[in-house]
């Protein structure tokens, strides 16, 4: 039912071996501490593993070395990458002043994108949209104002900080409880999203592994 | 508490599993109607792949993460076989380490499928999330000379985004669509997600988008696939009566609660009778 | 001076990269580039960093034995499997079939299930916010309960009321907090942004 294995040897091997992790996971809801956390660990290192794995074989390697090697006096400003790749991966054990080069490019990059991506991505467009127009018909329109409003409401309960004046502090309290209502339809969705989940993973067991259900 | 319900306590999560195991085997599937009657998600998907021009390419962010995949993964792999049938090059690129494990899975299992190889485009992997979704858009506009930009034949005339809790469409919408003119994103998010892109579909950021299990359903039994219907398995949707029955103990367990909650809120309020 | 060139080159990349954001310019967007392929190549470091970090916290551990011996085993032996497969002579990299074994027989199933473990856990903590008697436990699960009751997968007339009513939940009411929220999120990581790369409210070290 993932679709994941084949009928190779190789992939019911595998369809085994997925079955004994979901049971050992599994066996955590019922108190089962040890073996949970040990899989917890190997999901550790396979997750890390896997991430070394990328950053060498597609990006490092492809990107830097590779045309490092065919042409070493060509493209300066390759050795200088690989001289950033080698500071970023020795953060933890380099001094501050040499640290401080990488970090920089992170934080000022990141610090970009969130602003930009902020202003151009959401603020304008979804500004534009929370202004209610006027639609087909009457009830639209009422709900849009509604929406509209809503939208503000929340916006003051989200920004506002020490409460000035008592329409304010009113608008901004109704705010705070429009958000806790949307924040507790979100986390129906979130309980809806972790049981497909497990019913997913029963259902490997028993159509997968078991083949009971097919 | 006492030790018989310690042990009830203890004991419910399994109950719970072999009750949906149950469920699963039970056949009543049938009976249960997944798919949401209103297929308006369904027809903005199809709208807007019906808006692609022939042998267009689509380029497919894959960042779903190992922890929602299972929730939309027969959306993503009907969605990728609509594509692929009307003619579509797929390049895929991912920017999160979930997402590239499950783009290889994905791609190894098109290939057991005999997907056109052609029409496959492996981008591989961007680490640095925004950093790498800018980079990404800057080459597929020309303004950089990116290496993932001499694998694209040309700019992508669609975007699609497979949405997780790392990278979802939602950074797409801000660091990709600034800078890329022109290009629709359509996006496969799990349920959690849909809350917080919701005002992006409503302002049409996003040209289209499949949220829940609902949504997908009503997609795929509206897709036309072709040939490549092998690609997708018919069974391989969320069982409706297993998650019919979660539901219910979800709904029963916090009702139960909520109930208990609202009745000691009445008394509370109920005036005392004065002797 | 030294404490100054870490901030002005923060100011530097972020001022560069915004700009190339806002104007249209050949030179700057080159310089942009340069940025943000190197903000790449560092994200590919700090990976290495990451890895290289736990692997000798978890090398230590097991050497000095430490804490939980086979725990710390595990992790390294998960590393270890997935750059031997990947990395060994002739192997495809992160495509090669067996690191592809890995990620399906391990990574997924550990993965997935852990998430889907959460259903009961979050059910759990839902109900015992309600026992604190808070009023906005009973706001939030009483919203979620609405939500639940909406996503019931039933046919028939009921069914299609009820999808109906999700739909319209999702695109007014909830639809409408959530922009609210989206737009001050954005608004404070403006200004949180901003004002990094201003440099303002900085402490010194």
């Amino acid at each position: 039912m993932s679709g994941f294995f084949g009928t190779a040897q190789a992939d019911q091997i595998a369809t085994w071996v997925a079955a004994l992790a979901t049971i050992v996971v599994l066996g955590g809801l019922l108190g089962e501490r040890r073996v949970f956390g040990w899989s917890q660990h190997l999901l550790a290192g396979l997750a890390t593993g896997f991430l070394a794995l990328l950053a060498i074989t597609e990006v490092i390697v492809p990107r830097v070395v590779e045309p490092l090697v065919a042409d070493p006096a060509g493209r300066p400003e390759l050795w200088l990458g690989l001289l950033l790749v080698a500071a970023a991966a020795a953060v933890p054990w380099l001094p501050r002043v040499v640290a401080g080069l990488p970090l920089s490019i992170t934080i000022g990059t990141l610090a970009a994108f969130a602003l930009g991506g902020a202003v151009v991505g959401t603020l304008l467009p979804q500004l534009a949209a929370t202004v209610a127009g006027r639609e087909a018909t009457l009830t639209d329109t009422v709900v849009g104002v509604a929406a509209a409003g809503v939208s503000g409401l929340v916006l003051i309960g989200f920004v506002h900080g020490t409460p000035r004046g008592r329409v304010v502090s009113l608008a901004a309290a109704g705010g705070r409880w429009l958000m806790l209502a949307g924040l507790g339809g979100w986390l129906g969705y979130l309980l809806f999203s972790r049981l497909v989940l497990l019913v997913d993973r029963v259902a490997f067991l028993v159509g997968d592994w078991l083949g009971l259900a097919r | 508490m006492s030790e018989r319900s310690a042990l009830a306590t203890r004991l419910a999560p399994l109950l719970l599993v072999v009750a949906l195991a149950a469920a699963l085997l039970a056949g009543l599937d049938d009976r249960l109607m997944l798919e949401s009657a209103d297929d308006a998600t369904a027809r903005a998907v199809t709208a807007a792949f019906d808006a692609m021009p022939d042998d267009a390419l689509v380029l497919v962010g894959f960042d779903p993460d190992v922890g929602t995949y299972a929730e939309i993964r027969p959306t993503v792999r009907a969605v990728l076989a609509d594509l692929l049938n009307r003619g579509a090059t797929l390049a895929v690129v991912s920017l999160t380490t979930d997402g590239r494990a499950l783009a290889i899975a994905e791609l190894a299992r098109m290939d057991r499928a005999e997907a056109n190889p052609r029409q496959l485009i492996d981008l591989g992997f961007l680490p640095g999330a925004e950093a790498a979704l800018v980079a990404l858009a800057r080459g597929i506009d020309g303004a950089s000379q990116d290496p993932i930009r001499a694998d694209l034949p040309s700019a992508p005339d669609l975007a699609v985004v497979i949405g997780g809790i790392d990278l979802g469409p939602r950074s797409w919408v801000e660091q990709v669509q600034p800078r890329i003119d022109g290009m629709p994103i359509v996006a496969v998010a799990p349920t959690v997600l849909l809350p917080e892109l919701e005002p992006y579909r409503a302002s049409g950021q996003l040209a289209a988008l499949i949220g829940t299990p609902r949504d997908g359903a009503a997609y795929r039994a509206h897709a036309e696939l072709g040939r490549l219907e092998r690609m997708v398995d018919p069974s391989a949707g969320p069982s409706p009566a297993a998650i019919l029955l979660g539901l219910l103990v979800a709904i029963g367990v916090l009702g139960q609660a909520f109930g208990s909650r609202l009745a000691a809120v009445m008394r509370a309020a109920r005036p005392r009778d004065v002797a | 001076m030294k404490r100054a060139t870490i901030p002005a080159l923060v100011v530097v990349v972020g001022v560069l990269v915004l700009a190339d954001l806002l104007l249209v310019n050949d030179s700057l967007s080159e310089l942009a580039g340069v940025a943000i392929d190197a903000a790449i190549l560092v994200a590919a470091g700090a990976a290495l960093a990451a890895v290289a970090s736990l692997a000798v916290r978890r090398a230590r551990d097991l050497w000095r034995r430490r804490g939980d011996p086979i725990g710390a085993a595990l992790v390294l032996a998960g590393m270890a499997a997935v750059l031997i497969a990947g990395l060994r002579p002739g192997a495809a990299g992160a495509s090669d079939p067996a690191v592809g074994w890995l990620v399906a027989a391990l990574l997924i199933p550990i993965g997935a299930t852990l998430f889907g473990l959460l259903f009961v856990t979050t059910l759990a903590a839902s109900r015992r916010s309600l026992a604190s008697r808070s009023r906005e436990a009973t706001v939030l699960v009483g919203a979620a309960l609405v939500v639940l009751l909406m996503l019931l997968p039933i046919g028939g007339v009921v069914g299609e009321r009820l999808s109906d009513a999700a739909g319209w939940a999702l695109a007014v009411p909830i639809g409408a907090v959530f922009r609210g929220m989206l737009i001050g999120v954005a608004i404070l990581a403006a200004v949180f942004a901003a004002r990094t790369l201003l440099g303002v409210g900085a402490t010194d070290e």
